[in-house]
């Protein structure tokens, strides 16, 4: 098992190297906007419209991720391939929800406060 | 110990060397270090003064020089292969079938050429094993004190009356194997097949393959593109083998063979492509009852394959034996280690062994080659072996795949036990067309 995991941060290094033109950037960006997230966590006001954005990308991911790998729904047919397409949508969500928690704390608050929903 | 007699080459430009120094510098994190396996990362090193000659730069003989740049301190290294370009290989079908652009399977031997490493750029021409001498095409001797055989094997398509490799991608001819070039060819032929349907006839040779499966999931991928483009009414697809199987793992073979029923391919056993007419889209194959001419819209050759000649002609193939034929590497199908020469090594396709011509094999055996080596050099005897591990990624349409693992017994030696090897996936699919490229460029460079 050892060995797999090894192979398994292999691969995702690969990657990283493989793509490392946007990689680069947006894992920098993530990076900055997590610290932010961290450093100032969303206020009670602002949790709802972070969490939408997380449960709306996650349910785009699960629809549309088949699609983008050249598959289609009928092509699950193994119970591993739902928990991966859930795994991935969730994961997806997560990042999408803590890139806008992130960015909500970098808005000035004088801005959001013209927002209607956000007060 | 002498060193080798050739003139030898820096291996990269100063661009190249500090683009990997930087790289090396960004290498993993140091986490990971302390959760590597210890078959996956080499020990340090043994001090020799040796020359370790490798003949071939394909993902053999790479990962190989990789590993030994760490196992072995003092030594001197040497690739020796003309080819310019790496082939990613296990992509050619996915090329071939127009799911993957011709890009994605080609890269450069330089960019993973370890440093420290001397690459001469010629072809083995001979070995002689009992000189330690290999000769290169342009007749340069290079001695060896050790060798690494992996010099992948030969496509003989000359076995074939009236085959003509120009031939690949026009007049309905398609040959996956055929390097990146036949791919893409393949692929062309393959559409304009697909576009008005017809008679599809796929073969299957009798000897050793490199990447057995492949021949499978052409059949399978053009099943699919027929039925995506609306000719599968209007076509016939049938998969002429030389053996009385497709697959030699009795329960993948069995697994294939049902889903071609209801996929409506049809298979004809024993029977082997000995001519093609390419004019008049005619092939001739040797059946029990005689020869057998059959018309045809679109041909899928497969060629017969071999060992080298560099190989097949030296005192280094086996001589008698199921694996004399072909001319392969005569060696210990658990050490690696050749029979008779035991300064020897083999790795990869050119091997005689049971099983096992893919990049997975590579990735399971190069640790085995190259830590039986060293323990050679050191004075010891080889202490790991190899179980024949192999791997093959079977496509069964554009969204699945199943993901087949097996070793020299046929046993299916799944990696991941949640994971069954017969059950189509996307999960498969997804391996294949997205993760595994990745793995083998971390094996080429002696990580994985």
């Amino acid at each position: 098992m050892m060995y797999e995991i090894w192979l398994g941060l292999n691969i995702v290094w690969e990657l990283a190297l493989m793509h490392k033109a946007w990689v680069i950037p947006a894992g920098t960006i993530m990076l900055i906007l997590l610290a932010s997230a961290i450093v100032r966590p969303p206020r009670a006001g602002r949790r709802a419209p972070v969490f939408a954005a997380g449960v709306v990308s996650a349910i785009a991911a699960f629809l549309l991720l088949p699609g983008a790998t050249m598959a289609g729904f009928a092509d699950l047919g193994y119970w591993v391939d739902w928990l991966l397409l859930f795994a991935l949508s969730v994961a997806i969500g997560v990042a999408v929800a803590i890139s806008a928690a992130g960015l909500c704390a970098l808005i000035p608050d004088r801005w959001l406060r013209q927002i209607p929903s956000s007060r | 110990m002498k060193k080798a007699m050739a003139h030898t080459e820096p291996v990269l430009d100063a661009h190249g060397r500090a683009r990997r120094k930087l790289l090396a510098l960004a290498a993993l994190p140091a986490a990971t270090a302390t959760i590597s396996p210890s078959h996956a990362v080499d020990r340090p090193a043994t001090k020799t003064s040796a020359h370790v000659l490798i003949v071939g730069s394909g993902l053999a003989g790479l990962s190989a020089a990789s590993r030994l740049r760490r196992l072995l301190d003092g030594a001197t290294i040497t690739i020796l292969d003309g080819k310019e370009i790496h082939n990613y290989q296990p992509g050619y079908t996915l090329v071939a079938s127009g799911i993957w652009p011709v890009e994605k399977v080609v890269d450069r031997n330089a960019d993973f050429m370890p440093i420290g490493v001397e690459w001469i750029r010629e072809h083995a021409a001979e070995i002689d094993p009992d000189a330690k001498l290999v000769v290169t095409d342009r007749g340069r001797r290079i001695r060896y004190d050790f060798l690494v055989v992996a010099p992948g094997l030969h496509l003989d398509y000359g076995l074939i009356e009236g085959m003509d490799t120009a031939a690949i991608g026009r007049d309905g001819i398609g040959s996956v194997y055929h390097g990146h070039e036949g791919a893409v060819l393949t692929w062309k032929a393959m559409r304009a097949f697909v576009a008005r349907g017809g008679r599809a006839i796929m073969t299957l040779p009798s000897t050793a393959l490199k990447c057995a499966g492949a021949p499978l999931k052409m059949a399978f991928l053009l099943r699919d593109r027929l039925h995506e483009a609306g000719t599968l009414g209007r076509s016939q697809i049938t998969f002429n083998s030389s053996l009385a199987n497709v697959f030699g793992v009795p329960q993948v073979n069995e697994a294939v063979l049902v889903r071609w029923d209801a996929l409506g391919i049809s298979v004809n056993f024993e029977h082997g492509l000995k001519a093609v007419d390419i004019t008049r889209r005619e092939a001739t194959f040797t059946t029990p009852l005689g020869e057998e001419n059959t018309s045809y819209d679109f041909l899928h050759v497969v060629p017969p394959m071999r060992a080298p000649d560099a190989v097949k002609n030296s005192p280094l193939a086996w001589r008698e034996g199921d694996f004399a034929a072909g001319g392969w590497l005569e060696v210990d199908e658990r050490t690696l280690r050749h029979r008779r020469f035991p300064e020897v090594f083999g790795l990869g396709d050119v091997n005689g062994t049971r099983r096992g011509k893919t990049a997975a094999t590579v990735k399971k055996a190069c640790p085995v080659v190259t830590r039986n080596l060293a323990a050679v050099i050191a004075g010891k005897e080889p202490a790991l072996t190899f179980d024949g591990y192999t791997s093959c990624p079977l496509v069964v349409r554009i969204g699945a795949a199943m993901l087949i693992e097996f070793d020299y017994d046929g046993r299916l030696t799944p990696t991941l036990p949640l994971i069954e090897p017969l059950q189509d996936s996307w999960f498969a699919w997804l391996m294949k067309t997205r993760l595994l490229k990745p793995a083998y460029v971390a094996v080429l460079k002696g990580r994985a």
